[in-house]
């Protein structure tokens, strides 16, 4: 059986989603719901940041037991994964009207800097991975 | 000459726990100075702006001020306050010996059923009698205030239809003011009247904020404009001995306050950023130290071969200074990735007026950051490249043997 290798790039790329996830779910969450209990649409720009930051964490962990060709698929997949985190709160759902309010101040930009480290982690990882893919023989 | 420059990328490739341990503490100087200087500049950017934003020399709200939202929160925080007192206090302070200009504000909160679960503040002022508000609207609008206009803060989302209803007012928003780094970039600013027809529209709504005084002839807060010649703190004492149920404020005493917790905010980080770089360059030197020990033989081999005492010395300084700007990169980028993202939270948990400096000034300082940490690194290896030079190589070799 094949040796599973764990690197630092795998496990940055394990880490910066989990980071996401949580941070998005606990210290970074988006505004508390109206005094009638209604949600503002930070609460499902939030809610939709939170299901990209699951999906990234499932790629990356996916990534650790594929084959070096695929995980250089799944790097793709993360890029543009975190490219959407990124803009989903602000630019894909609109936030709260006062741009200092949590979702302006702590959601967004929790969703910008750790999806941009991701795609970034990715990239390298992609980039630094070289040489070309075994090409399926016909 | 050619392995003079190859070599010391492969010494430090050779040891990548090492090299990674050397630019993580490098990493921290540049982190620590490039943070510090920007939040510390941003402070005093925030303190420059909230005294011109101020505007007026003295600043007179009613007693009960103090306990429904101080205009101090409404200014610094953006926290709405309501508090209002007859017209009638207005005219008394009008008539106080020394005061030269005085203009009425008039502020009602939002409720938060509109876009958020906060209200924002209005403030409503007579366009004829102000002095604080307008120099700031005629920099970005020159028209007049009609009834239902509105002007916005900079922090506040113009919406597409740029309209915003309060209390079933329906504004229409003319301009948006720049950022100012206080409370009031959060603020929505009208006409008295298209103010009191909203607080006629609350109301009617069921939101009684005004029991005792008629809206009608009510104000909020009066700025004022002390006469030359007069000392404000005097002026302020005549009011407030004059005028009852009204507590005036000098501006500079408010000034006074905000200045004081942002000077111990910025002591503090002057000091964390102080501490830091005294710890990170006493160990880059110790690490070094020890480094250019357990690699004494190594040197001394490099001798054997040829290379001249200079050139050991030039191959130390260029692995610390490799460490050091691979370092300082890394740490103002993490700085950077926090104090500018989270300026405003930073900004919030601070509860001080907060205003990033200039792009220019922000490059500056980074350029700097990478300079002293980088150069900061190189000083912290010098010694031991000096004692590197200084070593016997034959008397390091038959220790060895």
């Amino acid at each position: 059986m094949k040796k599973m290798r764990v690197g630092a790039r795998d496990i940055l790329l394990l880490l910066i989603p989990a980071l996401l996830l949580a941070g998005i779910l606990s210290v970074f969450q988006p505004c508390s719901p109206r005094e009638d209990g209604s949600w503002m649409s930070c609460h499902w720009a939030g809610r939709a940041t939170a299901g990209a930051a699951g999906a990234m964490l499932a790629l990356s962990l996916v990534r650790l037991f594929v084959s070096k060709d695929a995980k250089k698929g799944l790097d793709l997949a993360l890029i543009v994964l975190s490219v959407l985190a990124a803009l989903l709160p602000g630019r894909l759902i609109s936030l709260c009207m006062m741009r200092d309010m949590r979702c302006h101040t702590l959601t967004a930009p929790c969703a910008a800097v750790l999806s941009g480290l991701t795609a970034l982690a990715a990239l390298v990882d992609l980039l630094l991975s070289g040489g070309k893919g075994r090409r399926h023989e016909a | 000459m050619k392995l003079e420059r190859v070599l010391p990328m492969k010494n430090l490739r050779r040891k990548p726990a090492r090299t990674a341990a050397l630019v993580l503490l490098s990493a921290f100087l540049a982190l620590s100075v490039f943070g510090g200087s920007v939040m510390v500049l941003s402070l005093r950017n925030g303190l420059k702006s909230y005294e011109s934003r101020l505007g007026a020399d003295i600043v007179a709200v009613p007693y009960q001020a103090r306990t429904k939202g101080s205009f101090e929160s409404i200014l610094l925080q953006g926290i709405p306050g309501m508090f209002y007192m007859d017209e009638k206090y207005y005219n008394k302070i009008c008539a106080i010996d020394g005061v030269e200009a005085a203009a009425p504000q008039f502020y009602l909160a939002s409720t938060s059923a509109g876009c958020c679960s906060v209200p924002v503040q209005i403030i409503g002022f007579d366009p004829e009698r102000d002095f604080t508000v307008q120099p700031w609207v005629r920099e970005r609008y020159a028209g007049e205030l009609g009834d239902g206009d509105i002007i916005v803060g900079s922090e506040l989302t113009v919406p597409k239809d740029g309209t915003l209803t309060f209390y079933d007012t329906p504004c229409r928003i003319v301009a948006q003011l720049g950022k100012t780094g206080t409370g009031l970039d959060t603020a929505v600013y009208t006409n008295m009247s298209t103010i009191k027809a909203m607080m006629r529209s609350a109301e009617s709504l069921g939101f009684h904020y005004l029991t005792d005084v008629d809206p009608d002839h009510a104000v909020s807060a009066v700025m004022i404009r002390v006469a030359e010649g007069y000392d404000a703190e005097a002026v302020t004492g005549d009011i407030n001995v004059h005028v009852r149920h009204v507590e005036a404020s000098a501006a500079a005493a408010m000034l006074s306050s905000v200045a004081g917790g942002l000077r111990s905010v910025s002591g503090v980080i002057v000091l964390l950023v102080a501490a830091v770089w005294v710890l990170a360059a006493a160990v880059l030197s110790i690490a070094f130290a020890l480094i250019s020990h357990e690699r004494a033989k190594e040197f001394a081999v490099l001798r054997v071969l040829g290379a001249s005492r200079n050139m050991l010395s030039r191959l130390l300084l260029a692995e610390a200074a490799i460490v050091s700007f691979s370092g300082a990169a890394i740490g103002a980028s993490a700085a950077a990735l926090i104090v500018f993202p989270f300026g405003k939270a930073i900004s919030a948990a601070m509860e001080l007026p907060y205003l990033m400096p200039p792009l220019g000034t922000v490059l500056a300082i980074g350029a700097a950051s990478l300079l002293l940490s980088t150069v900061a690194g190189a000083l912290s290896a010098a010694l031991s490249a000096w004692r590197v030079s200084r070593n016997d190589a034959g008397l390091l070799l038959r220790e060895g043997a």
